[in-house]
Formats: C-alpha cells, sequence, structure tokens
C-alpha cells in the first residue's frame, strides 16, 4: 500500500505507517477508501518532495512556486532546442520583404533563451551560500543519492556526446541529417540523455530548494529570478508563435522540407509538437509566477523559516 | 474525517498539524495513541496518509522530534518551537472566538 510514496519517505515513516494500520485495522483487510486515501497521500507525499506543493506557510508557497517555475524552465530548454534545430537557416528561405518579422522573432527568442539561462545562474549563484551551508551542516547525506545519479547520468551523456562528435566527423553532410540511420538513432539517443541529466539536475535542484533553510531575503531574491524567468519564458513562446505565423504564411516549404514554393501546411508535426510543449511549459511557469505574485504581500512580514 | 457538524469551511479545528501538537501536549505518543487520542478530544479521525503527512511536515520544521524505540510504534513529543507554534495558534483562536463571542453578546464560556 506504501508503493505511491517516495523511496526516501518510505524508508524513514514506512515501518511506522504500517505499524499504525495494523493497529487501526486490529487484523481486518483494508478497505478501498483506505487504499485511495493512502494512495492519494503517497503521492502528495511525491509532489512534497519535489517541492512542487507547499504546506500553509507564505514562504513555503513562495518557496513552490519557484520550484514550479524551475520545473516549467527544464521543458522549456527541450522546447527551445527542438525550435532552435527547427529554424536553422530560415532567413534563407524567406522572400527579403517578409524576413524582418520573422527575423526581430526570432532575435527575441535567442535573445530572451540567453537572458533565461542568465538568470539561471543568478540564481544558481544566490543559492551557493545557503547550500554550502546547508551541505557543511550535514545536509550532504539527504541529497548525496540524487546527486550521484545525476552526475553518472551527466558523465555517460558526456562520453556519449564525444563519441558522437568523433562519429559526425566521418560522415558527410547527407548522413549527418538522416542517410545514417544509425547516426541518427544515436542522435536521438543523445538527446533522450539529455533530457535525462536536465530532469535529474532540475530535481536535485527542487530538493535543494525544498531542503536547505532559506533566509527570508534569500528566498524573495529567488523568487523575483523566478519570476522574471516566468516572463521571460511567456515572451519567449509569444515570439516563437510570431516566427512561426510568419514562415506559415511566406515559407510554408521551410518547415517541411520541401522544394521552395510548394504549397504545404505550416503545421508539421514537429513544430506542432514543439510549439505545445513550449506553450504547455510557458503556461506552467505562469502557474507557478502566479503562486508567487499571491503569496508575495503575505510573505513580505513572515521571518526566516 | 471528522465527526463535527460544523460546515467544512467553518472549521479551523480539523487541522492534522494543530491537532497533532495540541495532543503532543500532554506528552509523547506514536501513531495509534496520537489517533485515538484526536479522535478523542475534537472527534476528528485522522486517516493514517493524514497523519504521517502531518508528522512529516511538523518533524520536517522541527516541531515535534521522534523519540528512540526498539519497536516500530516510535512514539513523537513536541519540541520548544512546537509548544510556542501551538501556543500562537491557540492564542490566535482565544482571539477569533473572543471577538466572535462579543459580537454574539455570548459569553466566551457558553462556546465550550
Amino acid at each position: 500500500m506504501l508503493r505511491w510514496y517516495p523511496a526516501t519517505w518510505r524508508e524513514r515513516y514506512g515501518d511506522e505507517m504500517v505499524a499504525l494500520m495494523e493497529d487501526e485495522l486490529a487484523g481486518r483487510r483494508p478497505d478501498l477508501r483506505l487504499r485511495l486515501s493512502t494512495a492519494w497521500s503517497g503521492v502528495r507525499e511525491r509532489a512534497h518532495e519535489t517541492g512542487l506543493v507547499a504546506s500553509g506557510a507564505p514562504l513555503e508557497r513562495l518557496r513552490a512556486g519557484s520550484v514550479l517555475v524551475l520545473f516549467s524552465w527544464a521543458v522549456f530548454v527541450l522546447a527551445g532546442i527542438s525550435f532552435s534545430k527547427i529554424a536553422e537557416h530560415f532567413a534563407q528561405a524567406l522572400p527579403s520583404s517578409a524576413r524582418p518579422v520573422a527575423q526581430h522573432a526570432f532575435d527575441v527568442v535567442a535573445v530572451l533563451g540567453v537572458a533565461g539561462v542568465a538568470i539561471v545562474i543568478v540564481g544558481t549563484v544566490v543559492a551557493l551560500g545557503p547550500l554550502t551551508r546547508y551541505v557543511r551542516g550535514g545536509g550532504w547525506v539527504r541529497v548525496r543519492r540524487s546527486v550521484q545519479g545525476a552526475v553518472a547520468t551527466s558523465v555517460v551523456l558526456l562520453g556519449a556526446t564525444v563519441g558522437l562528435v568523433v562519429w559526425a566527423h566521418h560522415l558527410n553532410s547527407l548522413q549527418r541529417n538522416g542517410h545514417n540511420v544509425a547516426y541518427v538513432s544515436a542522435f536521438l539517443l543523445c538527446g533522450l540523455l539529455f533530457a535525462a541529466v536536465l530532469a535529474q539536475w532540475t530535481q536535485v535542484a527542487a530538493r535543494w530548494v525544498r531542503l536547505v533553510p532559506w533566509r527570508s531575503a534569500t528566498l524573495r531574491v529567488e523568487a523575483a529570478l523566478a519570476v522574471a524567468l516566468g516572463v521571460v519564458m511567456a515572451t519567449i513562446t509569444i515570439a516563437a508563435a510570431v516566427w512561426w505565423s510568419s514562415i506559415g504564411l511566406h515559407a510554408p516549404w521551410f518547415l517541411r522540407g520541401s522544394r521552395v514554393g510548394v504549397a504545404v501546411s505550416a503545421f508539421t508535426p514537429s513544430i506542432v509538437a514543439t510549439m505545445t510543449l513550449m506553450a504547455g511549459a510557458g503556461a506552467l511557469g505562469v502557474v507557478g509566477v502566479t503562486r508567487i505574485a499571491r503569496t508575495w504581500v503575505t510573505a513580505r512580514d513572515e521571518g526566516p523559516q | 474525517m471528522t465527526t463535527s457538524k460544523i460546515p467544512e469551511g467553518l472549521r479551523r479545528t480539523n487541522d492534522p498539524p494543530l491537532l497533532i501538537l495540541t495532543s503532543l501536549a500532554e506528552g509523547p505518543k506514536h501513531g495509534h495513541a496520537l489517533a485515538k487520542d484526536v479522535a478523542t478530544f475534537a472527534g476528528v479521525r485522522l486517516s493514517p496518509g493524514a497523519l504521517y503527512g502531518a508528522i512529516t511536515r511538523l518533524e520536517e520544521r522541527g516541531l515535534i522530534t521522534p523519540l528512540d524505540s526498539d519497536d516500530r510504534r516510535r512514539p513523537y513529543r513536541i519540541t520548544g518551537a512546537g509548544e510556542t507554534a501551538l501556543r500562537d495558534a491557540l492564542t490566535e483562536m482565544r482571539h477569533l472566538a473572543d471577538v466572535g463571542a462579543s459580537r454574539l453578546k455570548l459569553a466566551t464560556t457558553a462556546l465550550a
């Protein structure tokens, strides 16, 4: 019945909770209601562990809002990488009269993409002090397993990337762009590995955000950065949509890789999937920003937790 | 979860962390003893998931602490910070009760 709970939680409280259930049931079999409520509590505990759910206190809600923005950024990065791959060399496909709108929209995406990365770096630097104190104060034990997992996957990714680059140097342009099935498969595997690394490090960061006893002021700075990141994501999504519209209107063949002038739909699976992912992540970011904004005023008067 | 007849939105006293702190204010207890005590003094039946969810949060915030035990039934006790948090919550509730009673022109004891 406890399989819905995270492993670390089961390790710490599992035996106690089973003992409690045995006492409460006194030999009876657990009914459906108990099973469902236990499953729901387990799912909530998982959400707590990721830092996405907060209990009561305003600063905890501020923290949960920031974690939600962080998660949405991780997904957004994947959508951004896919978008930049799709948009490669788009300018050459457009007639010069139609170029400015798409170019400006793409520039906004590129500049804000860099701004987003800068915000994440600033957030990491701000967090370094409390993080170091937490690790030195014995907190390492609580995050060791997740950090080791993320480091291991990162090392595998690094090795795979180096191997892929070396392989790519022995292939011609056609082979690199879809004509060598083995290379394309390896490329896709690397992409999946990258997504896994991103997910693991995001989970590590979220865990740190939840466990470290932040000072109120530091948490507010992080929340402000999260709000900025949310705004960046929303703006990038709009700019990417403008770019897509412009290309769809003036050079839809570019999205399909067809010959110039061929009338085709601009709704290719890759761009639709990318824009859906981007919009979904952006919307999640906006939810996080809204949580932060709603908590902001209440949190102002709270002390450190 | 509760046997109270007070409408859901008006019950402030069925908050699991508050109930647990109130129970532990009397002395250390393990999960089953906590659940029984809460059911007795508040008429609230906490499910194992709700009880241990609240215990997890309270321990994380340093408001309760586990005691050593060879048994799987580990007892918990309230900490100094937990007592302060409970006192603050009760003071706030007392203030609310006083205001409500005075506006209803009731003596506070009549609410009991």
